[in-house]
């Protein structure tokens, strides 16, 4: 459950201030007046008490499902951006493969428009690069971007013919769109339900063979570099791949990359025991993989950190491994498996793990900056970065309950947002508050 | 690789000229291995393909309408392959595949009864017998040898000594470009699908028979025929029979086997005779009784030979001896004799596994009720209905019967 509540002035005392816009770091007050941060809170203010807290700019998540329209059994846009405050996110792009895709500038407005009724946080619908996504004729850029598309992805299927790549590489040139590819050549990874290896072939499940992300990133990376329109690698996955993307942008070709929370904890051994909420497209991988793509985050090879939230019915997951469709929910384990994966191996520290939420994704969709200052509207995530908690799908605000993480104990937790005037929280976050006079805080 | 002495040997043809008409039986041995395995699915969905065996691994890969189809189709080829135009039929069916019997665990009969039904489907087919002449002595892993053979075959049969070796290889196949089916014919201890599935079409057939068959099988096509169409696996035939285990019951994978499969049959009701050390394993009455299926212990087999509607004798197992401790049991009650007999009900059907010791009175063997010879041959013809399937072939036979067979 998902508590929201609008206060005219608000106070959110002692909490760490992480600001990867600026490189703020300190343990300060911030005042909320009428939505927007201010210098000082009203006399009669609602407190919120952050000590202990990380209080950073809104999180953000580039790639996820909302389902809507067409499959609202397993998410709504409503259910969907509810999760993602629940995770602390206050902007979430989502993926255009719906039904029918998000290949239509009314498609586009249709889904800002029920995000706005729902008023949970911002989404930036991504539209589809292909009509139909059916990888043959490429959509209308510029109308969809004008409509409020913020990049262009066939999500769920890469762009296999070159010659229709090609061409969205040139159309995205004219209009300076990002192109966002699944990276998968399906006749390399054909009938594949896991990662093709050792594991595998020990549990029989057929392998997908890794080539098939690798060669795509590659024949991308040559376009990206022939054209100079922005590329950028959805949750990318094995260390060729990284390495890949390393390189490119090492001769300064405009490509930048995500990597999915899951793919920084789990290796393909989860899969052992056919699991469905297991399987994942691209798969889970082996341990050099996972090290790697932790290596490239560190080495700004991999810009950002996404959840691919890819909410599913039970019943859908129930048909066992080899039939469930693949992906799993994230976004409310999000903070909590990246500050297992980053921050409690040693490799990161919270303002790095921030970033990755706020300036890189920012960066990769040309979404402007969003420092934390006097003035502008107040878009804030609360974290509380020691909060241990158990993972418990049957109490996650999003609709889907399909994740491996159940009964995990994870370090690290979203509280809540602040946006505008409105504070979110979710019902069990044990959020701290009092409703007293403004001096008496201090 | 391919220069190696070892897959010379392999890729030579091997010209068997041995009667196929020898038992085919089961020197099962075993203790249970722990995990029964109620929670097979996702081990059995790998094994599948479109919920029909591909390889051929668990018995529990098995429900009750494909155990009646191939019933159904063992019966088929049974008859056609009874005249010189059907048999030539039949050996077209699989002429363009081959097959590997890799059984580096000593077996003749099971082996035997594998090549006679490659034969009877027409179905080319070459062996390793023995690891010594393989690369393995050069350093080659098991599983590089199994990728090998996997390129010059269509179908791996395979007994294999070490327990789950058979779905290894299956799920190693999995994961090779070219996939190709693998059939166990025994790995280690703990399963042995064909033998169960020939033990079941034996129980349906005898049951499926107003009449106990007597005497060896005529050779006459069309009547064989017209007793298969008369058979009819669907119905429910086990329901409220009472099949009776006797003997070294721990140690035997094939009474674990074919358990799987009667637990598929509601109503069929379970006797496990044997000595209290031998008795079978917990795990498999644990998934008796998830199955609802009825059952009953017991160390006395007189006072349970006049309520059998089928017996399933088996030897005691003493190679798996420690320190010689069944020595001390005395096996004789647990055999049964030629002045049983008059109890017998006159459908009851005794089955053997073999090879045999004392257990089972030779005199038994003229009894209309003795189906263990049957119970040989039906193995055979089991086999080549299994490969038919996994082939897919199954259906061009069946057109061929109704062409030709049924009346």
């Amino acid at each position: 459950m998902l508590k929201t509540t609008s206060y005219d002035s608000l106070l959110i005392c002692g909490g760490r201030i992480i600001d990867p816009f600026t490189g703020r770091d300190e343990i300060a007050d911030i005042a909320v007046v009428e939505g927007l941060i201010a210098q000082a809170p009203t006399n009669d203010t609602h407190v919120i008490d952050a000590t202990g807290w990380i209080v950073c700019p809104g999180l953000m998540d580039i790639h996820v499902h909302l389902r809507e329209p067409g499959q609202t059994h397993k998410e709504t846009i409503e259910t969907g951006t509810a999760a993602a405050v629940a995770g602390g996110f206050t902007f979430v792009a989502c993926m255009p493969n719906t039904r029918p895709p998000l290949d239509h500038p009314d498609a586009i407005r249709s889904v800002l428009e029920r995000a706005r009724n729902a008023g949970h946080c911002q989404v930036g619908p991504i539209a589809a690069i292909t009509k139909g996504r059916s990888g043959n004729t490429i959509t209308d850029f510029s109308v969809l971007l004008d409509t409020g598309a913020v990049a262009l992805s066939d999500d769920g299927d890469g762009v296999e013919d070159d010659s229709v790549m090609r061409a969205a590489f040139e159309s995205a040139r004219e209009v300076s769109a990002v192109l966002i590819q699944h990276c998968e050549y399906k006749a390399i990874s054909a009938g594949g339900v896991m990662h093709l290896g050792d594991v595998s072939c020990r549990c029989g499940f057929p392998g997908l063979n890794p080539r098939s992300e690798e060669a795509m990133i590659e024949r991308d990376i040559g376009l990206c570099r022939d054209t100079g329109s922005r590329y950028h690698v959805a949750h990318i996955s094995t260390a060729r791949a990284v390495e890949l993307v390393r390189r490119a942008k090492a001769e300064g070709s405009p490509v930048t990359a995500e990597v999915c929370t899951h793919h920084l904890v789990l290796t393909d051994e989860a899969c052992v025991e056919g699991d469905p909420n297991t399987k994942i497209h691209p798969p889970l991988r082996p341990r050099t993989d996972v090290e790697e793509c932790r290596r490239g985050l560190l080495d700004g090879t991999i810009d950002c950190i996404v959840t691919d939230h890819a909410p599913h019915t039970v019943d859908e997951k129930a048909a066992g491994f080899l039939r469930a469709p693949p992906g799993i929910v994230g976004l409310e384990t999000a903070v909590g498996l990246a500050a297992q994966a980053m921050i409690e191996s040693g490799l990161a520290d919270w303002p790095q793990l921030v970033a990755w939420f706020t300036t890189g994704p920012a960066a990769v969709l040309n979404r402007p900056p969003r420092p934390i200052e006097v003035g502008a509207r107040a878009d804030l995530s609360l974290l509380s970065p020691k909060a241990r908690w158990t993972v418990d799908p049957q109490r996650f605000v999003s609709r889907g309950r399909n994740t491996p993480f159940s009964g995990w104990e994870l370090t690290g937790k979203a509280i809540g947002t602040v946006q505008g005037p409105q504070v979110a929280v979710s019902s069990r976050a044990g959020l701290k508050s009092s409703q007293q006079p403004a001096e008496d805080s201090r | 690789m391919t220069n190696s002495p070892g897959l010379e040997f392999v890729s030579r043809c091997s010209v068997l000229g041995i009667a196929v008409d020898m038992p085919t039986t089961e020197t099962g041995t075993g203790k249970a291995k722990p995990a029964a395995g109620r929670d097979t699915s996702h081990r059995v969905a790998v094994l599948n393909r479109n919920d029909r065996p591909f390889h051929v691994v668990l018995a529990q890969q098995f429900d009750r309408q494909i155990i009646e189809e191939l019933c159904r189709l063992a019966d088929m080829i049974r008859s056609v392959s009874g005249s010189r135009q059907g048999a030539q039929f039949l050996r077209t069916m699989l002429s363009h595949r081959r097959a590997m019997l890799y059984f580096i665990q000593p077996s003749t009969r099971t082996f035997l009864s594998f090549t006679a039904a490659c034969q009877i489907v027409g179905l080319p087919y070459n062996e390793v017998r023995d690891r010594s002449t393989s690369s393995e002595v050069k350093g080659e892993s098991e599983d590089d040898t199994i990728r090998v053979l996997s390129q010059y075959f269509d179908l791996i049969i395979m007994r294999h000594p070490a327990e789950g070796f058979a779905e290894h290889v299956a799920n190693m196949l999995n994961n090779m470009p070219r996939t190709i089916p693998v059939i166990n014919g025994g790995s280690g201890k703990d399963q042995h699908p064909t033998q169960a599935l020939l033990d079941i079409y034996t129980l349906l057939r005898s049951f499926s028979q107003p009449q106990p068959e007597a005497g060896p099988e005529t050779p006459s096509g069309s009547q064989r025929a017209a007793r298969a169409e008369a058979l009819s696996y669907s119905r429910d035939v086990l329901a409220g029979k009472t099949i009776t285990f006797v003997g070294d019951l721990r140690r035997g994978r094939t009474v674990r086997s074919l358990t799987y499969l009667l637990c598929r049959y509601p109503g069929v009701r379970l006797v496990f005779v044997a000595p209290p050390e031998l008795q079978i394993d917990d795990d498999i009455l644990d998934y008796i009784s998830h199955h609802g299926i009825e059952y009953e212990l017991s160390d006395d087999l007189r006072s349970h030979v006049g309520d059998c509607d089928a017996v399933y004798m088996t030897r005691l197992q003493d190679e798996w001896d420690v320190a010689g401790e069944s020595k001390a049991i005395d096996y004789s009650r647990y055999s049964l004799t030629r002045d049983m007999a008059k109890d017998f009900k006159p459908n009851l059907a005794i089955m053997h596994p073999l090879p045999r010791r004392h257990e089972l009175d030779q005199e038994l063997d003229a009894v209309p009720q003795a189906k263990y010879w049957d119970q040989v041959r039906n193995g055979m013809w089991m086999r080549a209905a299994l490969m038919a399937s996994i082939f897919n072939v199954d259906a061009a036979i069946r057109d061929h019967y109704h062409a030709y067979y049924a009346f």
